[in-house]
């Protein structure tokens, strides 16, 4: 390449090019203080220079490195170890085409002669862009992840708190852990490996309501539209579903008294307005009781306030002697999944 | 102190209505989004706000509080994600979730005077 250079060096620095070009990393061959002999197409290609731009001069004022004056001497540092022997290693953003960045895992490494002198310095560096990329999406999905947990734990607190405020003391341990495990289902058919926190209020409902429902499937229908629910939301309508299938089983269709119960959510219409309803018809009506205050507390103040905040709406509740019925209609926000996703999954 | 609550899980709403009130204060409503929350305080004028950072209506908390406060409403923050918040936020304070009935105290306090 030198002008002057026999044809022996010729041919030898003819295979050293194709030796640089045949790695799949960025290389580069270096004089042992840092003037560039050889670059490897790809790594001229990224910066859009040629060989002449940069042969003979120091490697650190190269286009890669240029934009930043202490990547540059990070860089001489490195040469300097190398030519004292050292191998260093390390990631920088190198400057591609266009003032682009790609994230490179770099290599500075010394070529000894026979006698073991320095000769030569050979610069290397894959391409880890892909690599950091994925990393930070990682980091972003452990953040949430994180963010998440610590609203579990508030909702649990929360629950553990409203049952003591509401239950009979000998009754409130049963009543809350029959909550969490509410919680719990609706966590695990939200969080199926396939999908990203939704389900459809089916697949929520008849798992919330399964435990409940032991040889009285019959007696219950679900009517469900085809857009997914999305986590946070979902999760509370799963709670509410509970508190509604444990009363009943007290006190309404579901006691052996019998009857039926329709439970639907309709998708949401073109201006966002969803329904939400809970029917109870009983075969005989109950004889009048006492009501128990205590427990309508929890349930109906729970339904109320929660159902009336996933809809932003009042709540009708009518609770005549053949049990409960219950409708709410609204716009419930960050209750259905964006529609796109929700049309993308299986 | 007359109490707003911005809060997109019911829930959480829910027990901080229930802590707020044992420690005397009164809510005048629980909100899920940052517009109906504003059009509340528009109305009512309480005395301090508690937000989440993130609403049912998106990331909208840092928005409510700064609003909320050119209106000469002081925000209490209730976070999850406090740690990840790196833009400046206009409240009084900021309580990490779950917050302890003595943190709320301590907050609320720090209002009053």
């Amino acid at each position: 390449m030198t002008i002057g250079q026999t044809e022996t060096d010729q041919g030898l620095d003819n295979r050293v090019h194709q030796l640089l070009n045949r790695t799949i990393a960025f290389a580069a061959l270096l004089t042992p203080d840092g003037r560039v002999r050889d670059v490897s197409d790809s790594a001229l290609q990224a910066a859009g220079i040629t060989l002449a731009d940069v042969a003979g001069r120091p490697f650190w004022d190269g286009y890669w490195f240029s934009y930043d004056t202490r990547l540059q001497d990070r860089i001489r540092a490195s040469i300097e170890a190398a030519a004292r022997g050292e191998t260093s290693r390390f990631d920088y953003a190198a400057r591609i085409v266009g003032d682009g960045r790609l994230i490179v895992d770099f290599q500075m490494a010394p070529i000894h002669d026979d006698r073991g002198r320095v000769v030569e310095l050979l610069a290397s560096g894959f391409d880890v862009t892909e690599r950091e990329e994925s990393k930070k999406r990682v980091e972003a999905a452990l953040r949430e992840a994180s963010h998440r947990i610590k609203n579990l734990f508030a909702t649990v607190r929360a629950m553990a708190r409203l049952t003591r405020q509401f239950s009979r003391p000998e009754q409130a341990l049963d009543d809350f852990v029959g909550r969490l495990e509410a919680l719990a289902t609706a966590h695990r058919v939200l969080g199926a490996a396939d999908r990203l926190g939704w389900a459809r209020f089916d697949e929520l409902a008849r798992e919330v309501l399964k435990p409940y429902l032991s040889g009285m499937e019959n007696r219950i229908t679900i009517v469900s539209g085809d857009r997914g629910l999305f986590r946070d939301q979902a999760k509370l309508l799963g709670l509410c579903l509970h508190e509604l299938v444990t009363n009943s089983l007290k006190h309404g269709a579901l006691s052996p008294a019998g009857g039926r119960i329709e439970v639907g959510l309709t998708d949401p219409s073109a201006d966002g307005r969803a329904t939400f309803h809970w029917t109870e018809t009983r075969v005989t009506p109950a004889p009048a009781a006492a009501p128990d205050t205590r427990r309508q507390g929890y349930g109906l103040h729970f339904l109320r306030s929660t159902l009336g905040g996933i809809f932003q709406a009042e709540v009708a509740i009518d609770i005549p002697p053949g049990g409960l019925s219950l409708s709410v209609t609204g716009m419930p926000a960050g209750l259905f999944e964006r529609s796109e996703t929700a049309e993308s999954a299986p | 102190m007359n109490i707003l609550i911005c809060e997109d899980n019911v829930l959480l709403a829910l027990d901080l209505e229930y802590q707020v009130g044992l420690l005397g204060h009164t809510v005048l409503g629980r909100y899920t989004t940052s517009t109906a929350a504003l059009d509340r305080a528009r109305q009512a004028a309480p005395d301090v706000a508690l937000v989440d950072l993130t609403l049912a209506d998106g990331r909208t908390g840092p928005r409510l509080i700064a609003e909320l406060r050119g209106m000469g409403i002081p925000s209490i923050v209730i976070s999850g994600e406090l740690r990840h918040h790196t833009e400046p936020l206009e409240a009084l304070c900021t309580l990490e979730k779950p917050v302890s009935d003595m943190e709320l105290r301590t907050a609320l306090a720090r209002v009053a005077n």
